[in-house]
């Protein structure tokens, strides 16, 4: 299925829109571009309110952009109403029509584009064994389960074969044993349909598990597109390293630039070299950024070790350990330790440890306004 | 709908308690509906007695005056449709009402429905306002509103479009206008519950999946808040059928409806057995009306719910 260079699917740019007007007006978008290859399942991540759900209702035709493009394959499709989109959503609660069987559901949107009796009949059957529902095909949304209503929503939207599929936090009406499940499974109807999913969402968790790209969002901006892993191991700025997964962030002051690194000088006198990224020059500040999972705890004195400091408390939570460390005349760091040997809580309270972790696996990020 | 059946209150009254809640209506009911309904089956099969009340006297002679006129001299049968008239006309009136009802009602239901919730309640409060006057009163005014010397007419006069008054007041158009009038809100309160409740978010659903506005409304939005529109409509068209008030003062008693028919019965016919028979067909046509009607939405939802 993987082509070369991938045709792009979505194409949006400098999409602007605010709501309301005069003082009280509120910037949803501010100036937006993506690039959504075909057959991609794209994740819009970030906090409510970050504008992620009003792009999405952008790209279906329920609002309007204030200016911008929006290409569908190419085709501009910012001045079209959502019936004549060849787009369709799954909402976050579902929206099933209530007084409708599920088939009914099912074939709305084949039965409104005047497809033929047999292929509505036909498709509906194929949708509803695609979400493992066709026993339940007569019954009606309201004697259904949370997670039955989601597949049918599913099995609705995708059932018109759109071009694109826009998902609204659908899972964030499930328990979390289903979630688990269904993040499986949308991501395996994704790759069975080869429709493009475009996929919002604030659970990191989510878009780290299911998506092929990322686009981080905050304040009506996109802060970082990329696969999970860059988004994840190679965070552009403080919002991005936060959002997802935890961090450690230390302010440094850079004293000088050595090849790729960087030397840089931590507030409480520790003097650390790390690879530089963009935006980092001699002189000024940064911050450094340190996953928990990436720092190992050591024996005070240790030649490995870059920091020193006492351990403030432990939190064992199964598969791992988190220590709460205060360094000596520093800030407390988070270090989790994987309860794979007997060494994750050799440590304990009050106890002096050093914190060794590996130049490469620290990101120094440029300092923000 | 969603969330299944709630044991309400159970920790309130133990459930051996919540039965005795019913008893109080199950009581009025009895007396004051039930009773009074059996003297008025059991009076529709006796004699009438000269000056009102009844004879015990086995009779069917209520049921066949509804139809037939009896000979004075060889007591023959003659079918009469008068009564039959009466009736039909208000079954029509009644039917025109609820149709006038559902036009400006619903409207203003959407309206009211769409309104910002802390708005809602005014808005609400406002439909009420008729309620606030007793209804004999606010037909009285509307009588004078429309008669041939009421400002209608003389407005009209004054501006040169008529030269004799235009004849509103006694017609049935009068009528229905006043039965349209007295029950509208009985329309637009269970409306407004039911658009209240509708979710918008399936007209998105629906505008996404490919349907335009008129699909939406006919597919979606109106299936939903039918079971309010059905409400509305039986609890206009209902009562319009035995109106008494509005028949009696705008119509000005000539073109009878059925309450002022039974009505006559009791007052000035002193023919209390007639004017329970008339009841009783009332009730009956009306119940069968309303059973064939139920059965008809059940086959036409495929016995869902």
């Amino acid at each position: 299925m993987r082509r070369s260079r991938r045709e792009s699917a979505i194409t949006v740019e400098g999409v602007r829109k605010r709501f309301g007007s005069g003082a009280q007006a509120v910037e949803a978008l501010g100036g937006v571009s993506l690039e959504i290859a075909d057959n991609a399942f794209f994740t819009l991540l970030g906090p409510s309110g970050c504008g992620k759900t009003t792009l999405l209702r952008l790209i279906a035709g329920f609002e309007q952009a204030d200016a911008g493009r929006i290409l569908l394959f190419g085709e501009d499709i910012g001045r079209l109403p959502p019936n004549r989109r060849p787009v369709n959503t799954v909402f976050q609660h579902y929206a099933l029509f209530p007084h409708m069987t599920v088939a009914e559901n099912v074939a709305f949107g084949l039965r409104r584009l005047g497809r033929p009796r047999a292929e509505v009949e036909d498709t509906v059957r194929r949708m509803l064994a695609l979400v493992k529902l066709e026993r339940l095909a007569d019954r009606r949304p309201a004697q259904l389960s949370g997670g039955q209503q989601q597949r049918v929503a599913l099995a609705r939207a995708l059932a018109p074969h759109p071009k694109l599929l826009l998902l609204d936090e659908p899972l964030s009406a499930l328990d979390l044993k289903l979630r688990q499940e269904m993040r499986v499974e949308l991501k395996q109807l994704q790759e069975e349909t080869g429709i493009t999913f475009l996929f919002v969402t604030h659970d990191q968790e989510e878009a780290l598990t299911m998506s092929d790209e990322i686009a981080v969002m905050s304040e009506g901006r996109v802060q970082q597109v990329g696969s999970p892993r860059e988004i994840y191991d190679r965070p552009k700025n403080r919002f991005v390293a936060e959002f997802i997964g935890q961090g450690n962030f230390l302010p440094v002051t850079l004293e000088r630039m050595e090849g790729g690194e960087a030397l840089c000088r931590t507030d409480f006198g520790a003097v650390i070299r790390v690879a530089a990224g963009e935006g980092i020059a001699a002189g000024g500040r940064a911050t450094l950024a340190i996953r928990p999972e990436r720092l190992r705890l050591v024996e005070p004195g240790d030649a490995r070790a870059v920091f020193s400091g006492t351990v403030e408390r432990l939190v064992y939570i199964g598969s791992d350990t988190d220590y709460r460390v205060r360094l000596d005349d520093g800030p407390p760091v988070d270090v989790r330790v994987q309860n794979a040997g007997g060494e994750a809580t050799r440590y304990a309270g009050g106890e002096r440890v050093g914190i060794a972790f590996d130049p490469a696996a620290a990101r120094l990020l440029p300092e923000e306004e | 709908m969603a969330g299944g059946a709630l044991e309400g209150g159970s920790a309130l009254a133990p459930p051996r308690l919540q039965r005795l809640l019913l008893l109080p209506a199950l009581a009025t009911i009895l007396l004051l509906l039930v009773v009074p309904l059996g003297f008025v089956l059991v009076y529709s099969f006796l004699t009438p007695g000269t000056y009102g009340g009844v004879v015990r006297e086995f009779s069917t002679d209520a049921y066949l005056q509804f139809l037939f006129e009896r000979d004075l001299f060889d007591e023959s049968l003659t079918f009469n449709p008068a009564y039959l008239q009466i009736y039909a006309r208000s079954f029509l009136l009644a039917a025109v009402a609820t149709a006038s009802c559902l036009l400006v009602g619903v409207p203003t239901a959407y309206f009211i429905a769409t309104r910002p919730p802390s708005r809602r309640q005014a808005w609400l409060l406002l439909v009420t306002v008729p309620y606030w006057v007793n209804l004999l009163i606010r037909t009285v005014s509307m009588l004078f509103l429309i008669r041939d010397e009421g400002p209608i007419n003389a407005g009209l006069r004054g501006l040169g479009l008529i030269e004799t008054p235009l004849r509103i007041a006694y017609t049935d158009f009068a009528v229905g206008l006043g039965l349209f009038y007295s029950y509208l809100p009985f329309m637009v309160l269970p409306v407004y519950a039911a658009i209240e409740r509708f979710d918008f978010r399936l007209v998105d659903a629906a505008y996404d999946l490919y349907a335009d506005r008129w699909t939406i409304l006919r597919k979606v939005v109106l299936p939903v808040v039918r079971p309010g529109i059905v409400a509305g409509c039986l609890l206009v068209f209902i009562p319009g059928i035995g109106a008494f008030i509005a028949p009696d003062l705008l119509g000005g008693g000539k073109n009878l409806m059925v309450g002022n028919l039974i009505a006559l019965q009791f007052q000035s016919s002193r023919n209390w057995p007639f004017g329970s028979a008339a009841a009783i067909i009332l009730l009956t046509i009306v119940l069968l009306a309303l059973l064939a009607f139920v059965r008809q939405q059940g086959k036409a939802h495929g016995g869902g719910r």
